[in-house]
């Protein structure tokens, strides 16, 4: 096995990016709703939503493969009516990379719209705005802050996932192996100056992420 | 015409008003936390009554009984809240831009900008704006909304403020201005008795007592704001004489009361509003010789009213003046109703209101 570092770091980068991206906007939708419904279903949402947070990766990883293996429902339906295969290819690590992303990026988001007092939405309400005007001029402005902090954790959550993509995508190099992925398999191979390298490349990567997020929630506020 | 009868839960009493409001100036006043908010939160929209009837003119805004419920965006209420609720992320002008719209040729920002003189704060924060800024601000917002209503939820609370900040002189100037039927919240009437045309006492979710100020007025009020507040004698006027060089400003009111008040410049024949705090005014039984003060008024007490060592002494000098007085000077100086006497207002104690 070769390692191509660029392609390594752009490639693990993309992913995380990626799969935050795909659950930004259900995770927004749904920090919304959790910071405004006062319903009794509330809770039990909530948990649901965090649960990937604690539950093994592994465990994550074979719910994913459950669902989106050839022969299992939504890949099986994919790949007949689409053609396109989920488990053990890249949009697999997309995927997993996502369902970790959420639950730090919903109590995040969360979190964000709870600090904005609901009475200035319920004003711009009555200057004559509908409810969707006021949230994508009052609400999100003004937790724009945390969303973007709740974006960058849940991308540094995606871009260490270990666990879950290894079940769902397999390690393939150069085309599911990611970084974390490419560390385990080189000291598994006894190749552990290399994999020191690789990790050196993560740490600085996460670092800069959550430097810059801290930053961001800090300043002005 | 504003139809309400509305019943809406409160954590420990229910708000539950029938009312008609003929207006255009409409006063709900009312000790703290008696449901006047919450009033104004129900015609506006962003609370809901349990049951009830709202109806603006002819247009149904909720009906329990027909199941209607138009929104708070559909309602074209001018909210005013009493912290101003500016949107923090957002320049003074767009937020008097927010929910503009519409081509009414009286309400344009440049008249509304100019009548609330806030054309120096258009580029400011939000953040940096005094309580009477951030107060004409919301009231600029509210009014470029072209609302068929607006609503002043306790316009005058901050009123710590310095006399320059006060927002009275602009709301009558939005009166003036702009003809819009308005429902003014207060807990002190006397703030806003210039301003309305009806005086509507609420207390514990009921209304109290409903009719022109002066009726509402002369009933025996509970709650004493009366006697706790500053009540401002208020005296509607023209400017008679001026005099720049002696720095006075001579004013007479419809009723004759004349009185000196600090130079303004104002054309002669101009309408002037004045003030004059109760606390601020002597009494002397016979006329006083020598004084400093320019403003020496004859007259006859009409009423005294007493509570907990404060008395409310009313004075007909033409106008009815309001002289606020411990029980001791009143005990001391023996003073009763059908006495003549004379009040000592230094020039320095009348303010313009405008």
């Amino acid at each position: 096995m070769t390692i191509d570092l660029a392609w390594l770091v752009r490639f693990t980068v993309q992913i995380a990016a990626a799969g935050v991206l795909i659950t930004l906007p259900f995770g927004v939708a749904l920090g919304f709703w959790l910071a405004r419904t006062r319903r009794r279903g509330r809770s039990i949402i909530e948990t649901l939503a965090t649960l990937p947070l604690v539950l093994p990766p592994t465990v994550v990883g074979l719910v994913l493969l459950e669902l989106f293996g050839r022969n299992r429902p939504i890949g099986r339906f994919l790949y007949e009516s689409f053609g396109v295969s989920i488990a053990f290819t890249w949009r697999a690590v997309v995927i997993a990379s996502a369902v970790v992303a959420f639950p730090l990026l919903v109590r995040t988001v969360r979190a964000a719209f709870e600090a904005v007092d609901p009475r200035l939405e319920a004003i711009a309400r009555t200057l004559g705005r509908p409810p969707l005007y006021v949230f994508f001029t009052i609400t999100l402005p003004l937790s724009a802050r945390g969303i973007l902090a709740g974006v960058i954790l849940g991308f540094s959550r995606a871009l260490g996932e270990f666990g879950a993509t290894i079940m769902v995508a397999g390690n393939i190099p150069g085309e599911t192996q990611t970084l974390s992925l490419a560390i385990f398999q080189l000291v598994q191979l006894g190749r552990d100056p290399e994999a020191y390298r690789l990790a050196v490349v993560t740490v600085l990567i996460a670092f800069t992420a959550i430097f810059v997020s801290e930053r961001l929630t800090r300043s002005r506020t | 015409m504003i139809h309400v009868s509305v019943r809406v839960p409160l954590s420990s009493f229910d708000l539950d008003v029938t009312m008609d409001l003929d207006g255009p100036v409409t006063a709900i006043f009312g000790p703290s936390g008696v449901g006047k908010t919450t009033l104004l939160e129900t015609l506006a929209g962003i609370r809901q009554p349990s049951e009830g009837e709202i109806r603006f003119g002819d247009d149904v805004m909720f009906s329990s009984s027909e199941s209607v419920l138009v929104p708070p965006e559909r309602r074209r209420v001018g909210f005013v809240p009493q912290e101003a609720l500016l949107f923090p992320h957002l320049s003074v002008l767009r937020n008097i831009c927010y929910g503009a719209h519409g081509d009414d040729p009286q309400i344009t920002v440049d008249s509304v900008v100019e009548a609330l003189e806030i054309g120096h704060l258009l580029k400011r924060d939000t953040g940096r704006l005094s309580g009477g800024e951030r107060q004409r601000v919301a009231l600029a917002r509210a009014l470029l909304t072209r609302p068929r209503l607006l609503l002043l939820d306790e316009p005058l609370a901050a009123l710590d403020l310095e006399l320059k900040e006060r927002i009275l002189p602009y709301l009558r100037r939005v009166r003036e201005l702009y003809d819009i039927p308005a429902i003014v919240v207060s807990h002190d009437v006397f703030d806003v008795l210039t301003l309305c045309d009806e005086v509507i006492l609420i207390d514990q979710g009921r209304i109290q007592a409903k009719g022109s100020p002066k009726e509402v007025l002369t009933q025996p009020r509970p709650g004493g704001a009366f006697f706790r507040g500053r009540f401002e004698n208020v005296f509607d006027a023209r400017v008679a004489e001026q005099s720049p060089e002696e720095g006075v400003t001579r004013v007479k009111t419809e009723a004759g009361l004349e009185l000196f008040a600090p130079h303004r410049e104002v054309p002669v024949g101009e309408r002037a509003l004045v003030g004059i705090l109760a606390e601020d005014i002597l009494l002397a039984r016979t006329a006083p010789e020598g004084l400093s003060a320019r403003n020496l008024v004859p007259g006859t007490i009409s009423a005294i009213e007493e509570r907990e060592g404060v008395a409310m002494v009313c004075v007909d000098a033409g106008d009815p003046i309001y002289v606020r007085l411990t029980h001791r000077a009143v005990a001391q100086l023996e003073l009763e109703h059908g006495q003549p006497v004379h009040l000592i207002i230094k020039t320095h104690s009348i303010h313009w209101i405008a």
